[in-house]
């Protein structure tokens, strides 16, 4: 078959790419030969995942391809910043793969998510309350869970219950009103907020402007009456003024992105840091190895961005860019070909939140945004998001394979 | 300059060009996809045209053509005449696809009282006329789409479809 041939070659290259990248870290980590293990591992793991997502016919192709040149990407960063890090990602890259099945099936399996919008709202209760009494406090922001030595962030869990209780009214599966006044429209709205409550408790500003915007992008497109968009909007702007106003955490980032220049000693270090970075790299980038990333804090997680531009240049950079552009792309023509309006809904939804946060972070380290802490998806170092990335990408998949298969029997 | 970070310059001009000829296949790869999905002419080998004498009613099931189709080995269309014809993934069928997402006997179109009809055959996966799922036995007018287990066809009456 004639696609199937041009699909190899993607492949191909992405598999060299990355391999290459892994030997060039070999030589500069004095021959560690893990690091040569880590390599074949992905790339081993990479290659069964596309034959059993193009073999099985798992749906859309193309969503594997561009998540795999991701993380091949983030990979060669994260290890040639910390190889321990490198170890640990790729344990759990490889639970993200569980995950990503795992999700596909449940999803593919069972029909009946449109009717627990109940269930969605306690689970993400308890995981906010878990997180206010036994959390643990990084970098200022309480969103930790710590169970002995593993510890998950639940507010990337929390995007996804988030999502799926957004579809439940947006689909039109729930519209029965809880009381007489309180429409579901209302109650989409007072939960909401409630989260957003939540979060500022935790001060997680990263995950409130993810979901507020998933929030009101749908909104946009589901709400008919315009005058409920334009009351969101608006408390939005309230708030905001308000939290800019009175809350010094908030106020301190926007300094830092005004002019971070004034404040290179303390609060504009990340951005300006950040910056230096990026024009150090040029177009093309010292070269993998060459640069001096570690004057960037938090390089591995939010600032992974300029570590790649710098040390694979701006071009890099921008295909990294192109590459979430794409995915998102192909997301929203699986959301826009669904037949089934909650599938249609969540694949919204899990679009909108690949894309809003590749916006967030990498708007906020190329300061064209106030910087807001939260991951890249797939590129990042961390546990929690590379797992919750994957389980958002195996709905995806679940939900292309059941339009292309045709929807099962009821 | 050591001769590692010479290396590494080098490596980091192959690999820009490697993640560029990547996105540029890939975008190949989906604008194939794309132009498939709207692209919905198709042409049927001429010499299939019985005569016309034959039948009272004729019609064309044109096939959509996809990645699937032509992984099925579906023909660009069926010339049909007033049936019923049944479609599915058994031997019997007068049209034979065999995906394991049809049922063995899936759907079937006729010719009544100067009407065509689609009806679904009990099928695991259902019949959709339109993106919509058949419950009942539906009227066919010119252009519909009939998709069943991930492929489709348009169709296409020759002559015999009252207005």
């Amino acid at each position: 078959m004639k696609l199937r041939n041009g699909y190899i070659m993607p492949v191909l290259l992405m598999l060299l790419g990355a391999l290459m990248g892994f030997g060039l870290l070999y030589m500069r980590n004095d021959y560690n030969i893990n690091i040569i293990y880590t390599g074949l591992i992905i790339e081993c793991l990479f290659i069964v995942v596309c034959s059993i997502v193009v073999f099985t016919r798992m749906g859309d192709k193309f969503l594997v391809l561009f998540s795999f040149m991701l993380i091949s990407i983030g990979m060669l960063m994260i290890c040639r910043l910390d190889i321990e890090r490198g170890l640990k990602q790729i344990v759990w890259v490889g639970i993200g793969f569980v995950a990503f099945f795992g999700a596909y099936l449940v999803y593919y399996f069972i029909d009946i998510w449109e009717d627990y919008w109940y269930l969605y709202v306690g689970l993400s209760v308890i995981l906010f309350v878990l997180t206010l009494t036994i959390g643990r406090t990084v970098n200022g922001s309480k969103n930790w869970i710590g169970i002995g030595s593993f510890a998950f962030q639940p507010s990337e869990i929390i995007k996804i219950l988030y999502i799926m209780f957004l579809s439940c009214h947006y689909s039109g599966a729930w519209t029965k009103p809880i009381k007489e006044k309180i429409t579901p429209s209302i109650m989409t709205a007072i939960v909401t907020y409630l989260f957003i409550g939540f979060l500022v408790l935790q001060r997680d500003w990263g995950t409130i402007l993810v979901l507020f915007s998933i929030y009101i992008f749908m909104i946009y497109v589901y709400e008919k009456n315009p005058l409920f968009l334009a009351v969101n909007v608006g408390a939005a702007l309230v708030v905001a003024f308000l939290g800019y106003k009175f809350m010094h955490h908030i106020q301190l980032r926007v300094t830092a992105w005004l002019n971070p220049w004034e404040h290179i000693e303390d609060i504009g270090y990340q951005v300006t840091q950040s910056l230096f970075a990026i024009s150090a790299g040029g177009y093309f980038g010292k070269g993998l190895g060459n640069g001096t990333p570690y004057h960037i804090p938090e390089v591995h997680t939010d600032f992974i961005f300029s570590a790649i531009c710098e040390e694979m240049g701006v071009f890099v950079g921008a295909a990294v860019v192109l590459l979430f552009f794409l995915l998102a792309y192909r997301c929203f023509k699986i959301a826009l070909k669904a037949t089934n309006p909650y599938n249609k809904s969540v694949g919204l939804g899990v679009t909108l939140m690949f894309s809003l946060q590749c916006f967030i972070i990498i708007g906020g380290v190329i300061k064209f945004i106030p910087l807001t802490g939260i991951t890249l998806p797939f590129v990042s170092y961390g546990g929690s998001s590379m797992v919750v990335s994957f389980i958002s990408l195996g709905i995806m998949q679940a939900i292309s394979a059941r339009e292309e298969r045709g929807e099962r029997s009821e | 300059m050591t001769l590692y970070s010479i290396l590494a310059t080098i490596f980091s001009y192959i690999f820009t060009f490697i993640i560029y000829l990547f996105i540029l296949l890939i975008i190949r790869l989906i604008y194939t996809d794309i132009r498939n999905m709207n692209g919905k002419v198709m042409y049927v080998e001429e010499e299939e045209v019985p005569e016309e004498a034959e039948w009272d009613a004729r019609a064309v099931l044109v096939t959509v053509r996809t990645e699937e189709s032509d992984y099925f080995g579906l023909k660009k269309g069926y010339r049909i005449g007033e049936g019923p014809i049944t479609v599915g993934r058994g031997e019997d069928c007068d049209i034979q696809v065999k995906n394991k997402y049809l049922s063995i006997e899936h759907f079937q179109i006729w010719f009544e009282d100067g009407v065509w009809y689609l009806k679904d055959l009990g099928s695991r996966n259902g019949t959709y006329h339109n993106d919509i799922k058949i419950r009942k036995i539906t009227p066919l007018s010119e252009g519909d789409e009939i998709t069943f287990g991930g492929l489709t066809f348009i169709f296409q009456p020759e002559y015999g479809v009252m207005e």
